[in-house]
């Protein structure tokens, strides 16, 4: 830990025209987490994401036009990286993530993984996918199996937990196009980082911001990817953490 | 010779003065700066090829000759293999970019969110910019 004792803990909070949203899931966090910052992505929000954030109180980095998922969660990381946080959450911005549930992921990390998954289908609740997105998640856990061999229930969840090295992996190479959650878990295994999945609850997806149609072509793409990710040589070790304007925060 | 022959000079005029045009427009976009040198390799590679071509027609028909293919395929192999070299190009290129514009729309998000920040922390300093304060007292 580089901040002995006290380790800072970053939540990550991706935002794409969440006004209704971000409020409440602001004041869970901060009711159920109090100790950690609270960052929101603005993605390009053409509503007032960022200012209700930042009336609430969050740091709020605003992206000049919309990047999608991974890039905005990539500068929560990058953000994470400069500011010497030790630990980083993602979390989601339309209230489906419960924040009670953010001490069991950051424990886990604790206990010396990496990369940890809260699992929404390994909960005894029994989360239920809609048809199309369980068929969609098993076929992308088993191709995950296949190119890293972990076996990962819910590798799609997007309720995840980071130590500071991934966060400094992350800051440095994250999978930009939608659905990126699978392979940013394959590309941590492929490079050391220890995996591990957690039982968590979750509130059901309200609304999918995809038909079953693009779900499809999402999920084939991911299968693809994993594949040809596999053909890839490895990112090099290159310096720690992007930290351009190290100076400026002495 | 009987191979030359076989292709009436006007057509040679013709094509002879169609590479022309494309070595004048592609040196012509180097030197407005439309077009940068990298990116123009491929393109002046091209139109060389084609006036060496319209200079010699005779080459594809000899090797037409020599490897028993329709003169026509050549032409068309020949096009593909540089509209697919350009397509390549025009790929890596754009991925290139899209990284770079990524990077940067990341450094601007951190970068204002830092200034605000700043602006907070001097409270009174935030409105003026810097050196006008300075100047309004002697």
């Amino acid at each position: 830990m580089l901040n002995a004792g006290r380790p800072k803990v970053l939540i990550v909070i991706p935002a794409l025209n969440e006004a209704r949203s971000i409020r409440g899931v602001l004041e869970d966090l901060r009711l159920h987490v109090p100790r950690a910052d609270l960052a929101v992505i603005d993605d390009g929000s053409t509503d007032d994401t960022g200012a209700i954030a930042q009336g609430a109180g969050a740091i709020v980095l605003r992206l000049p036009f919309n990047l999608g998922i991974g890039g905005a969660l990539q500068t929560g990381y990058i953000y994470a990286a400069q500011h010497d946080y030790d630990l980083a959450v993602q979390f989601d911005g339309d209230g489906q993530h419960r924040a009670d549930q953010v001490l069991a992921l950051l424990q886990a990390v604790g206990q010396g993984a990496d990369l940890v998954i809260g699992s929404r289908v390994m909960a005894p609740g029994h989360y239920r996918f809609p048809l199309m997105r369980g068929i969609g998640s098993r076929l992308i856990g088993a191709i995950v199996r296949l190119v890293t061999g972990l076996r990962i229930c819910d590798p799609t969840s997007g309720f995840r937990a980071f130590s500071r090295r991934m966060i400094e992996f992350f800051a440095r190479h994250y999978p930009q196009a939608y659905l990126e959650s699978p392979e940013a878990l394959a590309w941590a295994a492929r490079h050391g980082m220890i995996v591990r999945e957690v039982p968590i609850e979750m509130r059901p997806a309200e609304r999918s911001s995809i038909g079953n149609v693009m779900g499809v072509f999402h999920s084939l793409r991911v299968c693809l990817a994993l594949l040809i990710d596999v053909l890839e040589s490895r990112f090099p070790e290159g310096p720690p953490a992007p930290t351009p304007n190290r100076k400026a925060d002495q | 010779m009987i191979a030359e022959m076989s292709v009436p000079l006007t057509h040679r005029l013709v094509s002879v003065a169609i590479a022309a045009m494309v070595i004048v427009t592609t040196i012509e976009m180097i030197r407005r700066r439309k077009l940068r040198e990298e990116y123009a390799l491929l393109w002046l590679a091209a139109s060389l090829a084609l006036t060496i071509l319209a200079i010699f027609p005779d080459i594809p028909i000899r090797l037409n000759r020599l490897l028993n293919i329709n003169y026509l395929s050549i032409v068309v192999m020949l096009v593909f293999l540089f509209l697919g070299m350009i397509v390549m190009h025009f790929a890596v290129v754009i991925s290139s970019h899209a990284e770079q514009i990524r990077q940067l729309a990341q450094q601007v998000a951190i970068l204002e969110n830092r200034l605000r920040q700043a602006r907070r922390d001097a409270p009174g300093e935030g409105a003026t910019p810097p050196g006008r304060a300075a100047e309004a007292q002697p």
